[in-house]
């Protein structure tokens, strides 16, 4: 049972952390409410083109542009690839980048029509490791609110968007699972996936 | 009663969903896999959301104030 003075010389050696352990909580603070305000920035630049004038194919330039400051496409298309980023050649790397590029800007201009009157909502924002979280619920007309939550990479230096979790669904998981099996039955190989994902551009123009 | 408006929900939620359906469909090289991705984390979520639900509950055995009732007890009122 330790007795009172114990107690105190205890309480003396904490004494000089606390202020280290405040000025963190604030830097931590700081760098949540910096990832916070670049998800509202993008988050508002992305809803301004969504319910602007225009054609979805209109809109295609102004939203690649978007894209590509905001998203570490790079990064996603690595993660993407999973294992099999290591045995791909320098060739298929950039070819497969090329293509992660046009793949993830036209599913998303396929699904502008639907995202018409889109409105969001900042919720709280946190610190996971080296990434920062960022809830924000997303209402559109005629559907339920859904809890969309934004992984953003670096968020002290160079904040960056590397995943979108809606309703508990990552957007990168779900993406890999989809090339993973791909690949598992097209005898692992990535040029078949490469092909694939060129045809599939191609298609939708 | 009850079921049929089940049914109806249903058709309901697949009207609202055949959309979704459809795009998952053009935009997934694989849409099997796809599918059960976005099933598994969506239910890994579900769970996870219960297991953080902390919301005091009253246990079953303890007297349950139902809707309206006069929850205190004054012995006057027997």
């Amino acid at each position: 049972m330790p007795n009172r003075r114990q107690l105190m010389i205890f309480a003396a050696a904490l004494l000089p952390g606390l202020p280290v352990i405040a000025r963190s909580a604030a830097a931590q603070g700081a760098v949540a409410t910096k990832a916070a305000d670049f998800v509202r920035q993008t988050g508002d630049k992305l809803v301004a083109v969504v319910n602007g004038p225009g054609t979805p194919q209109s809109k295609r330039p102004t939203l690649t542009n978007i894209i590509e400051q905001a998203v570490d496409v790079d990064g996603v298309a690595q993660f993407c690839l999973g294992r099999f980023w290591r045995v791909a050649t320098p060739e298929q790397k950039k070819r497969y980048i090329d293509l992660f590029h046009q793949v993830l800007v036209t599913n998303i201009t396929g699904k502008l029509g639907e995202y018409q009157g889109v409105r969001f909502e900042m919720g709280r924002s946190q610190l996971q490791d080296d990434t920062a979280k960022v809830a924000t619920v997303v209402e559109r007309p005629n559907n339920p609110p859904t809890n969309v939550d934004w992984i953003i990479s670096n968020p002290a230096e160079d904040p960056k968007i590397i995943d979108v979790v809606a309703e508990g669904t990552s957007l990168r998981l779900t993406q890999r699972s989809d090339y993973m099996s791909y690949l598992a039955h097209n005898n692992n190989s990535i040029d078949t996936l490469i092909n694939a994902m060129h045809q599939q551009v191609q298609q939708a123009g | 009663m009850k079921w049929s408006r089940f049914g109806l929900h249903a058709v309901d939620q697949r009207e609202r969903h055949l959309d979704d359906v459809d795009n998952i469909k053009k935009t997934a090289l694989d849409p099997y896999a796809t599918f059960r991705s976005l099933y598994r984390q969506h239910r890994e979520s579900q769970i996870q959301d219960a297991r953080d639900d902390n919301r005091a509950t009253i246990p079953v055995w303890f007297a349950q104030p139902g809707p309206g009732e006069n929850v205190s007890y004054s012995p006057n009122n027997r």
